[in-house]
């Protein structure tokens, strides 16, 4: 499922090996006391603690620090971290017993979490709507940063002018031969597929999968499928592929520590972290506002001090330097091809990758 | 297995019988038939109740109320190409891998019956090393050493055996190669048991009787380590049906085995399917089972209790 993959893999692996270690709560570092609390950013928060699942590796290390210890400091409030997982969303709300306040999850799961009806509404007379970019405030789940599906190669391959820098470049297996990884699931490969084969990044969707497909099938021999994002990054940097995809917050750091790999942010694909609220969840005024502090300026500009993720708090840029807006997806600037529509998916991700899957496998 | 017909076949089973002791170890000891055991072995079917048969039982019930009563999720199942087409493979790849570790497993079990002392405290060792590293970091490993940058492309291309890196990652034949290295020691273990517990005398008495060495391991020591081969073959193949780390890192599109497609299943909130494809894989293993306790005399080898007539 789209950027969920990488994040939730490992968990997954948990539950065939026996290391598995999710679910444990995990207490942040540095947290205050347990007591109750004063003043949060808007009313008074009685709650002492609140259990918010996340991603885990380098996101929720940006996360602690940019927001976890933060509110921690202002609120007293401790934040208690635990891992985040669509199939443990469902059962613990279906059985009631729902141990997160709030959850950090790919906007995609979150948009069909909301579609399943598993998520509290959130309350947007706390959680201030001033500065967000429109699309994306949701009923149910609240877009907290935006990362790139990328073009990238090896530099050792190509540089410069000669890099791929459109998906129609990507796609072109006579000016650029060789294998090409693409991410193993419909989401995000269906759009740049599509923009590879001409469509107007304004009337993508619905996406038209069968044209998807047929566009693949000749050089379906040239692509190879990744499931995580460790991997598509370690797959350019080894020359596993002649040219690759990838997000950029996973580019970035072995690009800085001078791996031969690059990437462009030309026609990028954007996609998503939301934060969302379990249906049924303990703390839900305290959850609110802890996601209302998240979405402050200033602490969403830290976050992408941290990890090159694109704020959605307009006011975030105003607090960035020159050098770290270059990093971000949707700093003015950057041609990305459009933001990937979430609820489109919610409503066809069974059809479309049952679909994927039969086309996969024959 | 223990019953093929043919000329002598009469003998190996006498012979067999004679040797029983020889194959358990020790003679049996006979047990009070019903006394405190059911009271003994009360903890044991609680627990068993509890965590297994009570969650496996859900979740059936599950995949036939969900998302409504009926068989919808099954012909979800059904209907759709690529999960008749991993239930398949996932088939294919157990079966290739059991047969693959069987025959390794059974040279290197023959092969640590006849080393003695600090040797054969050596070989086990390296024999159980895969034990005691978790299959994650072990599929990561062949992934460096096999990739078109890796050790293995480094050599055949200094060699000169070859002009361009071979791919030789995300397909069959590495899946089935890794499941093998990481399921071997399921498969040691159980025969290098047994064939610990064979009388080795028993040769040099067939040889005494006029049998050439092939003959007295075809005859006597091959059919006397079966049953060490039967549960060693039934623990890989269950283990490998349910595959799911190696699948996922090393295969390509069309080595996607059912665990993976349940896991994918369970991510897209789409848990009747799930269900119902745990279940299609659990009643093929049940069947597959059945099948080979009635063709292949595998309950005979497993547990064999009584004399044979």
């Amino acid at each position: 499922m789209r950027r969920l993959d990488r994040r939730t893999f490992l968990k997954g692996l948990g539950a065939t090996v026996p290391v598995f270690f999710g679910g444990q709560l995990l207490e942040a570092c540095g947290g205050g006391g347990g007591s109750a609390a004063p003043s949060g950013s808007g009313g008074k928060l009685t709650v002492s603690q609140l259990v918010v699942a996340g991603g885990g590796g380098a996101l929720t290390d940006a996360y602690r620090q940019a927001y976890y210890q933060p509110f921690m400091a202002k609120t007293g409030v401790k934040i208690l971290e635990t891992a985040v997982d669509p199939a443990k969303l469902k059962s613990m709300v279906s059985s009631g017993d729902v141990e997160w306040d709030v959850a950090q999850i790919d906007a995609a799961a979150a948009a069909s979490a909301a579609y399943d009806g598993l998520l509290e509404r959130l309350d947007y007379r706390i959680i201030n709507k001033d500065g967000l970019i429109p699309q994306m405030v949701h009923d149910a789940y609240l877009i907290n940063d935006l990362a790139a599906y990328v073009i990238a190669w090896n530099t050792k391959k190509y540089q410069g002018e000669d890099a791929p820098q459109t998906w129609a470049d990507f796609f072109n297996v006579h000016r650029f031969p060789g294998t090409r990884g693409l991410l193993n699931t419909p989401g995000q490969t269906l759009e740049v597929v599509l923009l590879g084969a001409g469509v107007d990044p304004k009337h993508l969707y619905p996406l038209d999968v069968e044209r998807a497909l047929k566009f693949l099938d000749p050089i379906k021999s040239q692509l190879r499928f990744w499931s995580t994002g460790a991997q598509s990054a370690q797959w350019l940097i080894d020359d596993e592929v002649d040219l690759g995809t990838s997000w950029n917050g996973r580019l970035q750091a072995p690009k800085a520590q001078g791996s031969p790999v690059d990437f462009t942010f030309n026609q990028s694909l954007l996609v998503a972290d939301a934060w969302i609220v379990p249906k049924g969840a303990k703390h839900k005024d305290a959850s609110m506002q802890f996601i209302a502090f998240c979405m402050q300026a200033r602490n969403q500009a830290r976050e992408a001090e941290l990890i090159p993720y694109g704020p959605t708090n307009t006011k975030a840029f105003s607090y960035l330097d020159p050098q770290v807006k270059a990093l971000l997806p949707n700093a003015p600037g950057h041609h990305y091809a459009l933001i990937q529509d979430f609820d489109w998916w919610a409503r066809n991700q069974d059809r479309v990758t049952q679909t994927w899957n039969d086309w996969l496998s024959s | 297995m223990g019953s093929q017909p043919g000329p002598g076949h009469a003998d190996v089973e006498r012979l067999a019988l004679v040797l029983r002791p020889a194959v358990t170890g020790r003679p049996r000891r006979r047990l009070p038939r019903w006394g405190s055991e059911p009271l003994l072995l009360a903890p044991l079917l609680l627990l068993l109740a509890l965590f297994f048969v009570l969650p496996l039982g859900l979740e059936v019930w599950s995949s036939l109320t969900q998302p409504r009563p009926g068989l919808s999720a099954y012909r979800a199942v059904f209907q759709q190409a690529s999960f008749l087409r991993s239930i398949a493979t996932t088939l294919q790849i157990a079966a290739t891998v059991t047969a693959a570790a069987g025959v390794i497993g059974y040279l290197v079990a023959y092969a640590l019956t006849r080393l003695r002392g600090r040797l054969l405290t050596l070989m086990l060792a390296l024999a159980l090393v895969p034990f005691w590293i978790s299959a994650v970091i072990r599929s990561f490993s062949w992934m460096l050493l096999l990739e078109r940058s890796g050790p293995v492309n480094g050599v055949l291309l200094r060699l000169g055996l070859i002009g361009q890196p071979l791919q030789l990652l995300y397909n069959r034949t590495v899946v089935e190669v890794v499941m093998v290295s990481v399921l071997l020691p399921y498969m040691i273990l159980p025969v290098y048991s047994v064939m610990r517990g064979i009388d080795l005398d028993l040769m040099k008495a067939a040889a005494s009787l006029g049998a050439s060495p092939l003959q007295a391991f075809c005859r006597v020591f091959l059919p006397l380590s079966l049953p060490g081969v039967a549960s060693g073959g039934l623990l890989v193949f269950i283990l490998a049906l349910g595959y799911f780390v190696t699948p996922s890192l090393l295969g390509g599109p069309k080595e996607q085995m059912v665990a993976v497609l349940i896991y994918q299943q369970t991510q897209l909130f789409n848990w009747p399917v799930a269900f119902a494809l745990a279940t299609v894989l659990l009643v093929v293993v049940v069947a597959l089972y059945g099948l080979a306790v009635r063709l292949l005399g595998l309950g005979r080898i497993l547990f064999v209790q009584e004399p044979l007539p």
